[in-house]
């Protein structure tokens, strides 16, 4: 099953004739996803390769059936593909655009809710359900189809943990970049919910970090209604206070934001925590 | 991006919000006549980012004239921090009725800007929410809209405050809320905000955190870049996009990706080493003026430029970020530079298949794990300090 994307995913990409648009439009296609149709203001009816471009996410989606859209378009017009693609009522848009105004991201979320599509991001890789579709630009031959569910804040972590997983025969079911970004469209409890409806999904490992309290509400949510094993690998344990580590969310500015205060949350709810994504791989081993 | 103090009040003066008559000066003769223009009493107060300026007894209160210089000295040249800082502002020292506090942020839990009031000012933030909660009230505010009058009209009403504090007060609280969305703050803070013996309302101080996200829409902005850390290579860095953090170890390290460069600073301390850094480029587009070619040779002279260093550590997991590219980068700079410690170099994901033949004969070591790639430059940066000694 999986969640979010699947075989029946039919992709819109946003930007799709930019630098990072055609390239990773390409891999998702080797991929298998299917690519039905890209979005760029003044070029519609061109094309990149077999796939028909449009000038606005609305035609796309009447012409082609597309039921997502990804953003690879740049932070000053990031905001406006977004509600286009929110205005066309696409039911998932991913938004990979990284160093978006925290005002537009707000204002995304603001849009969001006023109506029913799902938005992830922004500033993620995507998500992926190995061996059906690929909607970003992850290193898609690092990952394998199993049971296992992945959330994560930052990418390349995520990719450090998959590939440890793979290793060692431990398939995932989806991996969902929430992002890392301070306000994440789609927060970690969003990302359970989904994987807790998910016949396919037996596990679930949460990849988080220092600063803001989407872990924390995390466990909250663990506690009080997950029954599936989880486990969780928090980054920046050793970030020193008040100063920005990379992601503009990893700021750690209050005590509920330490990477400590998550990890005795998380613990406190029963979820297991590990240290790196090589203790993760044997604490899941132990449990299988 | 934090602002000094003198900034942030410089954009609630152009804001209507009233501050006290003040002038930034360099040197101690500029304050005496700064003083003597202003009027005794005055306030001299370092201008350095960091809070707790009151208890650290940066903030002085002059009453005398023959007063003045000498604190405009102390506080120039004798506060022993390294800084970029070499002002002070001289201000007309303000008779405080009542102190309030006002500001505005993004809530974490509601996702949503908030303008926070508190009847009770002049105190840290985080000190009244624990101590006395009751004192604060909260405005939510729209993203798109900010907030209607009406709704500030009700929202100051039911504060507990005196009446004509109030009158005062709608203006600020919808100036600020305009400041706040205008200007992308992450932070816009007046603690304390004073009722003068005039009946005016005053921002005796001002705190600002802009998003360095939105810098390419406020030019103005883009002057004060780099020069919001006390540390200079955390400046250098965010000049060339980087996000750079000093630590207190010998192990450089260059990272594609924060949460692996802060997953490998956890690592390196596990295995015995120390980081001396956390470094991350910033953004995968291909920026105008930052082109993918230069970037790896800002991160490399950054890291070499810290003398502390024993070994580089070059870690990246490519999704977006392309390894073929990265590894080109990496073999054209040693190339041109002597290695003056070794270099770790671990490139998996996107393209990386390529790697092995771009770097094969250059002076790195290259490895394919990442805990093969932490051991290693554990066990270099352990025999180059050897070395030393």
């Amino acid at each position: 099953m999986a969640i979010l994307i699947d075989e029946n995913t039919r992709l819109i990409v946003h930007g799709i004739t930019g630098r990072e648009g055609s390239f990773h439009t390409r891999t998702m296609i080797d991929y298998g996803t299917k690519v039905v149709a890209g979005v760029v203001p003044g070029k519609g009816g061109k094309k990149l390769d077999d796939i028909p471009i449009y000038s606005t996410a609305r035609e796309a989606r009447d012409e082609t059936e597309g039921n997502t859209s990804i953003i690879f378009v740049p932070k000053q017009f990031a905001l406006g593909a977004v509600i286009e693609a929110l205005e066309a009522s696409i039911p998932l848009i991913i938004c990979v655009t990284e160093g978006i105004p925290v005002r537009d991201v707000l204002k995304m979320k603001e849009m969001q809710k006023r109506g029913t599509s799902t938005l992830i991001g922004p500033n993620t890789p995507g998500v992926i359900s190995p061996g059906k579709a690929k909607v970003g630009g992850m290193p898609d031959k690092v990952y394998m189809p199993g049971s296992i569910g992945i959330v994560s804040r930052s990418g390349t972590l995520s990719y450090e943990v998959v590939n440890i997983l793979t290793e060692s025969g431990l398939g995932q079911s989806t991996c969902v970049g929430i992002g890392g970004d301070m306000i994440p469209c789609l927060s970690f409890v969003g990302a359970l919910e989904r994987f807790a409806e998910d016949k396919e999904t037996e596990m679930i490992v949460l990849i988080g970090e220092v600063g803001g309290i989407g872990e924390i509400e995390a466990a909250k949510h663990i506690k009080e209604k997950l029954s599936m094993p989880m486990f969780a690998l928090i980054g920046g344990l050793n970030a020193p206070q008040g100063k920005k580590m990379g992601h503009a969310g990893a700021i750690v500015s209050t005590e509920r934001t330490t990477a400590s205060a998550k990890i005795e949350a998380f613990e406190n709810a029963g979820v297991s925590v590990v240290k790196s994504p090589f203790d993760l791989r044997d604490a899941i081993l132990a449990r299988v | 991006m934090n602002l000094y103090e003198f900034q942030a009040k410089g954009i609630f003066k152009e804001y209507g919000i009233k501050i006290p008559q003040s002038q930034l000066v360099c040197n101690p003769t500029d304050a005496v006549n700064a003083s003597k223009e202003i009027g005794l009493p005055v306030v001299i107060k370092s201008q350095i980012l960091e809070g707790g300026r009151g208890k650290a007894g940066l903030i002085r209160i002059v009453r005398q004239d023959s007063e003045v210089r000498k604190h405009a000295e102390d506080l120039l040249f004798n506060t022993g921090r390294t800084k970029n800082e070499r002002h002070i502002l001289v201000e007309k020292h303000i008779g405080a009725k009542r102190e309030y506090y006002m500001g505005i942020t993004i809530d974490e839990l509601t996702e949503q800007p908030v303008l926070v009031f508190g009847t009770a000012g002049g105190v840290d933030i985080e000190e009244i929410s624990k101590r006395n909660p009751e004192t604060l009230f909260r405005l939510s505010i729209d993203p798109w809209e900010g907030v209607y009058d009406t709704r500030i009209e009700s929202f100051v009403r039911e504060l507990t405050i005196h009446k004509g504090v109030g009158k005062k007060l709608r203006p600020i609280c919808k100036r600020m809320i305009q400041l706040f969305l205008d200007k992308d703050c992450l932070l816009a803070e007046i603690n304390p905000l004073v009722a003068s013996e005039e009946g005016d309302l005053v921002a005796l101080d001002a705190k600002v955190v802009f998003d360095d996200n939105a810098l390419f829409r406020h030019p103005a902005f883009r002057v004060m870049e780099g020069e919001s850390s006390d540390v200079p290579l955390e400046n250098e860095a965010n000049k060339r996009g980087f996000s750079y953090v000093k630590l207190d170890g010998d192990i450089g390290i260059i990272s594609h990706g924060a949460g692996l460069g802060m997953l490998a600073v956890d690592m390196i301390g596990n295995a015995g080493g120390s980081a001396a850094n956390f470094l991350d480029i910033k953004g995968h587009e291909r920026e105008k003026n930052k082109v993918q070619e230069t970037r790896v040779r800002n991160e490399m002279d950054l890291v070499y430029s810290d003398t502390r260093i024993k070994a580089i550590l070059f870690n990246v997991f490519g999704g977006l970020t392309r390894c073929d590219e990265v590894a080109e980068e990496i073999r054209n700079y040693l190339r041109e530079h002597e290695s003056r410690v070794p270099v770790v170099v671990r490139l998996s994901g996107t393209g990386s298949e390529k790697v092995h033949e771009i770097l094969k004969d250059e002076n790195v070591f290259l490895v394919d794990s990442l805990d093969a790639a932490i051991s290693e430059v554990v066990r270099l940066s352990k025999r180059n300090k050897n070395r030393d000694n």
